[in-house]
């Protein structure tokens, strides 16, 4: 396993940096080497946060994150902001409930997967802020990083136990998002689609490859 | 037709970021709609705070700076000496003004500089997540005082506008509040008086202006304007505390 470079941008009250907690805790109960590091504003509510978060199997060098291989959009500033940054073969989440831009004419060497996040939390879970565990859901199942026992394992101790509530739709929304990835890796394979020329089958996706899921 | 209301020349046509219920974008409001009544936008340098309000750069369309925590009334002494015919304001929070800036505070208004101090008191320290402020009441639930502010052990909430009040260096102290609209009113006429006393040359002015965050009270926008109504005047009650003539 390659060191993955993992960022995820938003606006604050997304989860941004609880999305990375998990993450990085998942990683590190894996075994693995992981650093995990903020950035948000002066605001009390609402700005930008930025989490970088690396997974490893050798030391890590720096938590910093420039070029990341994957990148996580919340909404469509992050997305505008940073998907430049990802380094080419590359993949992209974005969260199409909040993005106005077409995606897919920012980059063609990246992969980009962009997905109604919010509205499958709401349907998930039936609060709209769990978007960040679809997301993680998707990201898990499509990059392998790391297993979902260990994401879950990771929600139960990272997801506030007051609210014991939450644990459970939190795993809700994270279901969502591992359902809906296996939906679309399944659907790509059984309609062998025909991009430039390529005829897909199984799993191996080309990197050159846009995914297009106005299906979901 | 006549316009009867517009932005006020003095702001930016941009959106402001402060919390829901948030008394900022108010009294933002007001002071920029008293540089623009005198007609002193142009040669009008303002002083930004460490706290939420520190981009007010952003949402003023005057002249401003920036300097480190508590340290305004040094930059506004400095910058008054240096250009007396420009006018010079400081807007600050009970961190920046009472805490960490408290010397600086109580010297510029001792030596009576001419400038003009808005003092915006939310009882609390708000960007850094609610920690307890000099000005906290007693009984005050925050971040560090979690079972309330326990006189014994953390002292009383600090009166700046009763304490300057003392110094002879001061001519003009009022403590308003803009949690409902009579007291936007009068906290209207006491920031331009305050712009007044500077165009005037009649000495140092200060104005307290008692502020809302509900989101480190813990309250919705509405519920704090009426803590403010009956709780928060009870400490820090409205009105003039000086005001010479000369």
């Amino acid at each position: 396993m390659e060191e993955k470079k993992i960022f995820i941008s938003g606006s604050g009250g997304q989860g941004v940096l609880l999305f990375g907690k998990i993450l990085a805790t998942a990683s590190m109960l894996d075994g693995k080497n992981v650093t995990w590091i903020p950035s948000y504003g002066a605001e009390m509510r609402g700005g930008i946060v930025d989490c970088a978060v690396t997974v490893s199997r050798e030391d890590i060098g720096s938590p910093l994150v420039k070029e990341p291989n994957i990148l996580i959009a919340m909404n469509n500033l992050a997305l505008e902001k940073y998907c430049h940054k990802v380094v080419a073969g590359g993949l992209v989440l974005a969260n199409r409930s909040l993005t106005d831009s077409l995606p897919h004419f920012f980059r063609r060497d990246v992969e980009i997967l962009s997905l109604p996040a919010v509205e499958m939390a709401k349907a998930a879970s039936g609060h709209t802020k769990l978007a960040n565990m679809v997301m993680l859901g998707v990201l898990c199942y499509k990059t392998k990083v790391v297993s979902r026992e260990k994401i879950e394992e990771s929600i139960y101790s990272l997801v506030a136990h007051h609210d014991k509530e939450f644990i459970s739709l939190n795993l809700n929304a994270l279901h969502t998002g591992i359902e809906y990835i296996k939906r679309q890796l399944y659907q790509d394979t059984t309609n062998n689609k025909h991009i430039e020329g390529h005829t897909y089958q199984g799993r191996n996706m080309s990197r050159e490859k846009v995914v297009d899921d106005h299906t979901a | 037709m006549n316009q009867i209301f517009a932005r006020p020349k003095s702001l930016k046509d941009v959106p402001f970021r402060y919390c829901p219920g948030c008394h900022h974008g108010i009294i933002h409001r007001l002071v920029a709609e008293a540089i623009d009544f005198f007609d002193i936008r142009e040669k009008t340098i303002g002083v930004a705070p460490v706290g939420c309000a520190v981009f007010a750069h952003e949402y003023f369309n005057i002249d401003m700076i920036e300097v480190a925590h508590g340290r305004p009334p040094a930059a506004v002494t400095g910058m008054k000496r240096a250009r007396p015919e420009n006018i010079i304001f400081s807007y600050q929070g009970d961190g920046d003004l009472a805490s960490i800036g408290m010397a600086e505070t109580i010297h510029a208004a001792n030596r009576g500089e001419n400038v003009s101090f808005i003092f915006v008191n939310n009882a609390i320290y708000g960007m850094t997540g609610g920690q307890m402020a000099p000005t906290t009441l007693a009984g005050q639930v925050t971040k560090t005082t979690p079972k309330g502010r326990d006189t014994r052990t953390d002292g009383f909430p600090l009166r700046v506008c009763e304490l300057l009040a003392t110094l002879d260096g001061t001519t003009y102290i009022e403590r308003v509040a803009v949690n409902n609209p009579v007291n936007i009113k009068k906290a209207r006429h006491a920031i331009r008086r305050a712009f007044q006393m500077q165009i005037e040359t009649l000495g140092f002015s200060l104005v307290e202006v008692l502020s809302a965050c509900p989101t480190n009270w813990k309250m919705t926008p509405l519920e704090a304007n009426q803590w403010i109504e009956d709780i928060m005047t009870k400490t820090f009650p409205l009105g003039v505390y000086k005001e010479r003539s000369e």
